[in-house]
């Protein structure tokens, strides 16, 4: 579901702006220029296309809400949050592994 | 003076290269050197071990203990000090020679230990040779990970850059670990390239970007880490990570479960909760919800209000009471723009709620003012337009008997979701709608269209609008009049305008409204069209008053337009001039307006077919069409009559007693005609309801190739019988994607009005429209259509025959027919007094006493018999 969805092919959030979503475009053509990867590119395009009109957004945003998603597929996409824990498990780490990360 | 008075400090030498002593069999030192630098350092000590039996020297000594080293750095790479501490006895028992080098080992087992004194002491000694220094430098690299021990080691002056280094590391590492730090802090100045201590520094930045989400940078600061510095032991774990990759090893493990939260633990409770809520059993649902809540709240904390309002919903579905599960979401879920909005989702997908649709654009409206309120979009604007136009089109799923039966009931049933309100925070609650001041506008679809356009003033949303108007003239005139106030440049409300006053018989108002629309844009072929039509409507009614003079004027105004001699419009004017002259007793030059007519049009039936839709507006009778010679071509000449009539605003008709000609026309396998002028005989085929007629042509029609092939399929849709609903989706599918590449507007709006109409009828949903349709099955609809005859299908057994209010069934009904009070009228005063009576009232044209009645009535073929 998430691979079509548009936010996700540019990698940007719902709530990005025009300017954000336009710089995002922008980096993703460099990255799928139109003469080596057309499929992706197309892609890019088409989801460029819909979030660039506030009109076609926000119906998509209307209408990509799935009351019925299984639940699971809120972590798809979700930036797993990274917490602060103190030097001491990164000491942890440092202490037991050997330089190639086995013990 | 006082560095010498220092005692001297015995210098380890651990890391210089090793030299073996030549006496030693080169062979075997290369075989022992060989298993140490593939990692088998225990197989290198077991064949030093056999050396040094054999030999018994100095020299095999020495390099059995070359073989120690190894193993002990093998040993401590892995961590295990007791291991390392048990070798070092034991070599320290069994060679006393080598005292020396078991002294070296302790000092490196120490400083593992964090007991720095004895490894950086040497280097207090500012005369320390480079080479010494580089040896300890080099262990401090690979082996020191305890740098607040290194910063206030006692054995180094505080002022030695090493100890200085260290404490700056130690508390950027100590930052960067425990909040967010701005990039200028990780400057360390104080750390040179070429202290021991600089892979630290690189560390200390990629955990600083690791935190930061940007991994890109963070791998690049891990790529500049020395491959055998202590910090590079933290590259696999880091990795691991940043790519969710399994961690390598239980300390790794340990730092992605402190930093990451435990994902999988989540994943799988959301697995058994999803379970739960499809079985639909409370006693299943309530503890899995429990479970997932507090596994969000431990691992994904950021997660956790998104969850709960799933939650919400989920449950909802599955038919849970909202109380239980509240408490075991320990709370309700924060009702903001995100929850509205997929409660207004989830009830406009119960389609057996015939309350869905007032209920879910009640709830889009609780969505709009939250996320107006939470900055999402400006309170005006297209995106709230966006808003208005879904709950208009949800509207558009009921039948308007349904609409209009909600509206009553609407305000009685709903309370404005106060239930939902309850437990939230302030700023929420401020949005709830109050008791006996809630505006129910979303309950309109017209005044939802209203605020559309309101929001966003585009010439899409008005034309929307204007369309919800359909029906009620005075309303569509106010809309119009709104459209053109807010858009003055816009063509099509002033042109609805002049329309509706053309009908009207307004003509000056309207002759205003089109100059408004010329001086706009006087190219516009709309607006050129316009000016013809008016003229001519202008001319026909001053004909009807018998006032040929006046109507004269209209005509040299008409004759002067350049548009007016584009194609067979001349022959229309000229029509008109014939029944000035008639009227006018000017018997002169009437003949060769005639003639001029059959010139123009190529056909004499042509010309008779459009002079008798002419006479007929003007009031005039002109009799019954004689039938044409043998060999003409009926269909091309009338199709073309119909297509001018069109054009000029003054429709013609199929002559009644040429029908059976016309069928066996375009039943012939070598029928053919051009393309304009078929769609123009089927155009008023539907309109003078003789659908199978229409069917017929558009599958001759189809059947010629792909000129008007869009047409075609549109007409074949219309003519088909109201139970074949999958085939005329089909048909008007392949229509309008055929429209939308020729960007044929005209066609594309009467596709969507008919579908309304459609969906009016037969209660389909708008969904069905949205049909996407690919080139072949294009191709594949048009090669069937051209094949098929009429649908030989009988109606389905619950098909409603009564009810079907599409015209073919009413006309057979007989609904279409003279109400009962207006037939006894017309008993009494005869059919032309009160057809014009009626006229009179409505503002419409109708034959004059003794004019030829339009009659209705099906086409002569039967809908089941058809050949074709």
């Amino acid at each position: 579901m998430a691979q079509h969805d548009p936010f996700h092919i540019l990698e940007i959030p719902p709530e990005a702006g025009d300017e954000e979503i336009r710089s995002a475009y922008l980096r993703k053509v460099k990255e799928y220029p139109p003469d080596r990867a057309p499929a992706q590119f197309e892609k890019v395009r088409d989801a460029y296309e819909l979030l660039r009109d506030p009109r076609r957004r926000t119906r998509h945003l209307l209408l990509s809400a799935d009351p019925g998603q299984p639940l699971t597929t809120l972590l798809e996409g979700c930036a797993t949050e990274r917490r602060f824990t103190g030097p001491e498990p990164w000491l942890r780490v440092l202490r037991e592994a050997k330089p190639d990360g086995s013990r | 003076m006082a560095q010498n008075s220092k005692p001297a400090v015995e210098v380890p030498s651990f890391w210089r290269p090793p030299s073996h002593p030549p006496e030693v069999h080169p062979e075997e030192r290369q075989k022992v050197d060989q298993l140490i630098a593939v990692g088998q350092s225990k197989n290198a000590v077991e064949l030093c071990k056999e050396i040094h039996q054999r030999r018994q020297s100095a020299q095999s000594e020495a390099l059995l203990l070359h073989a120690y080293s190894a193993r002990l750095r093998s040993l401590m790479d892995r961590n295990l000090a007791v291991e390392a501490r048990q070798l070092v006895d034991s070599v320290s028992q069994r060679y006393p020679s080598a005292r020396a080098k078991v002294a070296e080992w302790n000092v490196l087992l120490n400083a593992r230990n964090g007991s720095l004194e004895s490894l950086v002491a040497p280097l207090a000694d500012p005369s320390l040779p480079a080479d010494k220094q580089a040896a300890i430098g080099l262990a401090i690299r690979r082996d020191i990970v305890d740098l607040r021990a290194l910063a206030s080691c006692s054995a180094l002056p505080p002022q030695h850059p090493l100890r200085i280094a260290a404490g700056a590391l130690w508390q950027a590492f100590e930052a960067v670990t425990s909040g967010p730090v701005a990039e200028e802090a990780l400057a360390l100045h104080e750390v040179s390239r070429q202290s021991p201590l600089a892979p630290w520094k690189m560390l200390v930045r990629a955990i600083a970007a690791y935190y930061r989400h940007d991994d890109a940078l963070c791998q690049k600061f891990m790529a500049a880490v020395d491959a055998d510095s202590a910090p590079a032991r933290l590259a696999p774990s880091l990795h691991a990570l940043i790519h969710k990759k399994e961690a390598p090893n239980p300390a790794a493990k340990f730092l992605a479960s402190q930093t990451n939260g435990d994902r999988e633990k989540l994943r799988d409770t959301l697995k058994a909760l999803d379970r739960a809520l499809d079985s639909r059993k409370l006693s299943h649902i309530l503890p899995a919800i429990r479970a997932a809540v507090t596994a969000c709240s431990q691992s994904e904390p950021g997660l956790l209000v998104r969850l709960k309002q799933h939650i919400s919903i989920r449950a909802m579905i599955a038919g849970a009471k909202p109380q239980p599960v509240t408490q075991a979401m320990d709370g309700p879920s924060l009702k903001n723009s995100s929850f509205w909005r997929l409660l207004a989702r989830a009830t406009e997908e119960d389609r057996g709620n015939p309350v869905a649709v007032p209920q879910a654009c009640s709830l889009w409206e609780e969505f709009r003012k939250h996320a107006i309120q939470e900055g999402s979009f400006p309170a005006k604007g297209p995106e709230v337009a966006a808003i208005y136009l879904h709950m208009d089109d949800l509207w558009r799923r009921v039948s308007p008997e349904t609409a209009e039966h909600f509206r009553a009931r609407f305000p009685a049933i709903s309370d404005g979701h106060a239930e939902y309100y309850r437990g939230q925070p302030p700023e929420i609650r401020a949005l709830a709608p109050r008791p006996g001041t809630r505006d129910l506008y979303f309950l309109s679809p017209f005044q939802i269209l209203e605020r559309a356009c309101e929001a966003d003033p585009c010439s899409e949303n008005f034309a929307r609008w204007l369309r919800s108007a359909d029906g009620a003239p005075k309303l569509a005139g106010e809309v119009a009049e709104s459209w053109s106030l807010a858009l003055p440049r816009d063509i099509p409300p002033l042109l609805h305008l002049m329309e509706s006053a053309e009908k009207r018989n307004a003509l000056k108002k309207a002759f205003k409204y089109m100059e408004a629309a010329e001086e706009i844009d006087g190219l516009n072929p709309e607006v050129r069209r316009a000016r013809l039509r008016l003229l001519v409507a202008m001319a026909i009614r001053h004909l009807k008053e018998r006032k040929t003079h006046l109507a004269d004027g209209e005509l040299r105004q008409l004759e002067e337009l350049p548009q007016a001699q584009q194609g067979d419009r001349p022959a229309f004017i000229s029509a008109l001039r014939w029944v000035t002259g008639f009227l006018g007793g000017r018997s002169k030059g009437i003949l060769e307006v005639r003639a001029e007519m059959v010139r123009v049009l190529g056909s004499e039936l042509a010309a008779l077919v459009v002079l008798e839709g002419v006479a007929r507006r003007c009031g005039l009778d002109n009799g019954n069409l004689p039938q044409p010679p043998k060999g003409v071509a009926v269909s091309s000449a009338i199709g073309r009559a119909c297509a001018l009539g069109d054009d000029m605003g003054v429709p013609c008709e199929i002559p009644e007693n040429l029908f059976d000609r016309i069928e066996k026309e375009i039943t012939s396998k070598e029928f053919r005609a051009p393309a304009a002028a078929l769609i123009a005989l089927g155009e008023t085929a539907v309109r003078q309801e003789l659908l199978p007629m229409a069917y017929a042509i558009a599958g001759a029609g189809l059947a010629q190739g792909l000129e008007g092939q869009a047409r075609f399929l549109y007409l074949r849709a219309r003519g088909m019988p109201p139970w074949e609903s999958e085939r005329r989706s089909r048909c008007l599918a392949a229509a309008s994607e055929l429209a939308r590449r020729q960007r044929d507007s005209d066609l594309l709006n009467r596709i969507g009005e008919f579908r309304d109409e459609e969906m009016k009828w037969l209660d389909e949903e708008p969904d069905a429209r949205a049909t996407a349709i690919s080139a072949e099955e294009i191709a594949r609809v048009v090669e069937r259509e051209s094949e098929r005859g009429y649908p030989k299908s009988k109606p389905p057994a619950d098909w409603d025959e009564e009810l079907c209010p599409c015209p073919a069934c009413r006309a057979e009904r007989g609904e279409m027919g003279v109400p009962p009070e207006l037939e006894a009228m017309m008993e009494e005063f005869g059919p032309e007094v009160v057809a014009k009576a009626l006229a009179e009232l409505v503002g419409i044209d109708v034959p004059a006493a003794g004019g030829k009645r339009r009659k209705r009535r099906s086409f002569s073929l039967d809908d089941l018999d058809i050949p074709f």
